[in-house]
């Protein structure tokens, strides 16, 4: 087969191109509207997903080891609460379970077995959780730092650096 | 400089996601936008029986399906015989687990990758851009979707090269690069 190069017309061009719409303000407002709105339900989700958490990290499938599917299942429901926090701007909690997604993954890949790591990731999630009383600026910045060590412990790379190097910024602005 | 403006009223949107409230969060924010019409699922294969009673004019897909991977689901669309639905711009948004998938979302032929979580800045931005840059549409032995050069200089190394790039140069340095690119 020979290569074939299209040159499309897009049905989407045409129908946003046509009279009326939103601004790119407006529609920002809008959905920033509808969005805290759905704050207190995304809180309980979050809630939610750090008590399946518990359930999975406190019984590990063997003495010193979660299986491989138990690491799985932590990645799924941390990366939704990674979704959630950074929605609703929960910072700590947002860093704090990326770290316990760094470790996961990294014992994942390398078949390495640490218990500790996770619980320790796991406490200080219950404490960031936006349901609990909040803690001060230093706390956490302390708190972020001893995870910090963790991760430089096991040699762990952030999963944001296997981003197959792709900018997320280094594509060109679309025409007004 | 006034600001760009999206009449999407009348644009029909597919949203594929496992998570029940992302699924939730991504359509408020589709429907602040002004998207009245949209389909939603929670699976690969939920969203294949949509599209075919349904053509949609954009998709949004989570970068790790459930039931089949995010790019042979595009794959999938691309094969399609329905130009409008082969050439439909795919948006896929990628948690932070599922970094590792970028580049098999954009081989897959993906328009654009967006990382979660999303802001309505950045989707109302890569909406606008996916709906007004016009991009050739490649259908190769081992590809088929959109051109996956965002600027207009030579690849950086053989490796990339295409059979219908010009005979073999000297790769470019970085500085000739940004130069040629300026």
């Amino acid at each position: 087969m020979a290569a074939l190069t299209h040159f499309p017309k897009l049905r989407i061009t045409e129908l946003v191109g046509r009279f009326g719409g939103v601004s790119r303000d407006e529609a920002i407002a809008q959905a920033k509207q509808e969005l805290s709105a759905m704050r207190a339900e995304g809180n309980d989700v979050i809630e939610g997903s750090i008590k399946a958490l518990e359930v999975i990290v406190f019984a590990p499938a063997e003495r010193s080891r979660y299986s491989d599917d138990q690491l799985r299942q932590m990645l799924v429901l941390c990366d939704q609460i990674v979704t959630l926090a950074g929605t609703f701007e929960y910072t700590a909690l947002d860093q704090t379970t990326r770290s316990l997604c760094d470790v996961a993954d990294g014992l994942r890949r390398t078949k390495k077995s640490d218990i500790a790591s996770i619980h320790v990731h796991m406490r200080a999630m219950q404490m960031v959780n936006p349901k609990a009383p909040p803690l001060g600026e230093e706390q956490i910045k302390m708190m972020l730092a001893e995870l910090r060590k963790i991760l430089a412990h096991h040699g762990f790379d952030q999963l944001s650096a296997s981003a197959d190097k792709i900018s997320f910024e280094d594509i060109p602005a679309a025409p007004e | 400089m006034g600001q760009p403006r999206l009449n999407l009223k009348n644009v029909a949107g597919l949203l594929v996601d496992r998570d029940a409230f992302t699924r939730g969060l991504v359509a408020q924010m589709l429907r602040g936008f002004g998207i009245e019409k949209l389909m939603i699922a929670g699976t690969g294969e939920e969203a294949k029986t949509m599209i075919g009673s349904n053509c949609p004019d954009i998709c949004f897909v989570e970068g790790a399906l459930e039931d089949m991977s995010t790019a042979d689901f595009i794959g999938w669309i691309r094969r399609q015989t329905s130009q409008a639905l082969r050439f439909m711009p795919v948006i896929v948004l990628t948690g932070y687990t599922q970094l590792r998938l970028i580049a098999a979302a954009r081989d897959g032929g993906a328009h654009i990758v967006v990382r979660k979580p999303i802001s309505p800045q950045t989707l109302f931005d890569r909406i606008n851009w996916v709906a007004r840059v016009s991009r050739p549409f490649l259908e190769t032995p081992s590809y088929i979707g959109p051109d996956r050069r965002f600027h207009s200089i030579d690849p950086p190394d053989e490796k990339w090269k295409r059979a219908t790039d010009a005979p073999s140069q000297a790769a470019p340095s970085q500085a000739e690069a940004t130069a040629r690119a300026s």
